[in-house]
Formats: structure tokens, sequence, C-alpha cells
């Protein structure tokens, strides 16, 4: 038998505007869990959206959605859920591996971390905010500000940094 | 993506968020409105691909996916109480 993992297969993903309850959304999972095909349905409550996915064989992306729009006429998930279908997306299953592992939030840094990541002190972080072409912070909180530590590794690259004290500005 | 990563997943969101477990044995997410988010079998048949649509439907809803490792955990305790 083939591995799963190695024929082509699609995640397609339809997004309904509904917000429907709880046990709706585990009616719709449950009735779908009965076909032989892997279904996952999921909530995104502050957008108003449900998805239901499915991974379908197929050769093409087309193909999968059309054989997931058949799969799920069956259910009639618009009326189910009470919103209309706004959204098909058909995902190559290595590509939906990799979006899945692919971070929600930057690595964060703050002033201490940023010192050590430069070699000078936290004091001296705050001074090199002044300059120019230094990170603006993603976020500010009580206990200071936040840096994307990519910004500041792109910074320390660009960085060109002078011993000794800046010069001093001379009035013309 | 295995049993280990899953037990990862879950301890990070019960961190975040409220995770119970029915009767079923499915296990069930909600946001920190209350919201429910997307359940996951006690004993699914081809758990990579449910890991990957758990995975995605908590990061659309606004869970921080994959969970920092115990390191970052630490530094961000430490940021925390500076």
């Amino acid at each position: 038998m083939m591995d799963e993992r190695t024929s082509e297969h699609w995640s397609v993903t339809f997004t309904y505007d509904a917000a429907p309850d709880e046990a709706t959304l585990q009616t719709v999972e449950t009735a779908l869990d009965e076909s032989s095909t892997d279904v996952s349905v999921a909530a995104l409550p502050r957008e108003h959206r449900v998805t239901v996915t499915l991974y379908l064989p197929g050769p093409d992306p087309a193909d999968a959605i059309e054989s997931g729009r058949k799969l799920l006429s069956g259910i009639n998930p618009e009326a189910v859920l009470g919103g209309p279908l706004i959204a098909v997306e058909a995902i190559a299953e290595a590509e939906q591996e990799r979006r899945a592992a692919q971070p929600t939030l930057p690595e964060l840094v703050g002033a201490s971390e940023v010192g050590q990541m430069l070699g000078v002190s936290r004091q001296r972080v705050h001074q090199l905010r002044e300059h120019d072409t230094f990170p603006a912070p993603l976020v500010e909180v009580a206990m200071g500000p936040l840096w994307d530590a990519r910004a500041i590794e792109a910074f320390a690259r660009a960085w060109s940094r002078r011993p000794g004290r800046p010069p001093l500005a001379v009035a013309q | 993506m295995d049993e280990k990563d899953l037990g990862a997943l879950i301890r990070w969101a019960e961190s975040q968020w409220d995770v119970r477990i029915d009767a079923s044995g499915y296990s069930r997410f909600y946001d920190p409105e209350g919201n429910y988010v997307a359940r996951y079998p006690a004993t699914p048949g081809r758990s990579w691909r449910r890991m990957i649509e758990l995975q995605q439907a908590l990061k659309r809803a606004g869970l921080q996916v994959p969970p920092p490792s115990k390191r970052e955990q630490r530094a961000q305790r430490r940021k925390g109480a500076e």
C-alpha cells in the first residue's frame, strides 16, 4: 500500500462566514468523520469564520476542490453552519505542513538581550535607539521595548561601530 | 510531528487557553474569551494530519504556535520579572 504521506494529497479548506455554536460545529465534524476522508472543522471566533478542511487525493488542486464540494454537498454546510461559503483554498499537503510549522511570532528580545547581541551595555542600547538605522521596537510594554531579534541581527551586521565618543557637531 | 509534539502543544495551550477533555476523549480547545476553536481526537487515524490542522486552527485563532521551547519560555519568564 502506498504511503499516504508520499501520495499527492491536497489540504482543501472551505471557509464560511458563520459563527455557529459548539454543538453545531461538532455535528458537522461528526457527520464528515463518517466519510473516509480526514476532516477538521475549526472556528475563528474573532473573525466570525468557520473552516472545514478535507484531505483529498487528486492530480491537481482544482480536481481536489471539486471532490471536496461533492463531499460537502451531502451535508449542506451553508445551511447547517448558517453562513455562505466565502473562500476555498487547496494546498499541497507538504506545503500545508510547512505553513503549520511557521512560528506565529518572531523571536522577541528586550534591551538586555539586544545588549548581549551587540556587545554593549543595556544603557548603550537605549542610546543607540537615537541612531537613524536602529530598528523600532515591535511593542513597548511597561518593562520596556521588545524588538524582533532578526531586525537587531540585521542592524548588527550593518552597524559601523566606531570606538570612543561620537564627534561633536560643529556649528556652521 | 509525534505524540511528544502533541503533548507539548496541549500543555502550551493549557497555559494560555482552556483545554478540556470530553467524555469521548477529545481534547477541546477554547480561546481566552471561552470560544470553542477546535478539537483533537483521542485516537486519530492519521495523527500527523490532525496535528497539522490543529496547529493551523489554533494559530489562526491567535495562539502562538508552535509552542516556544522550554528555554524560550524560561527567557520569557525572566523578561517578565525584569
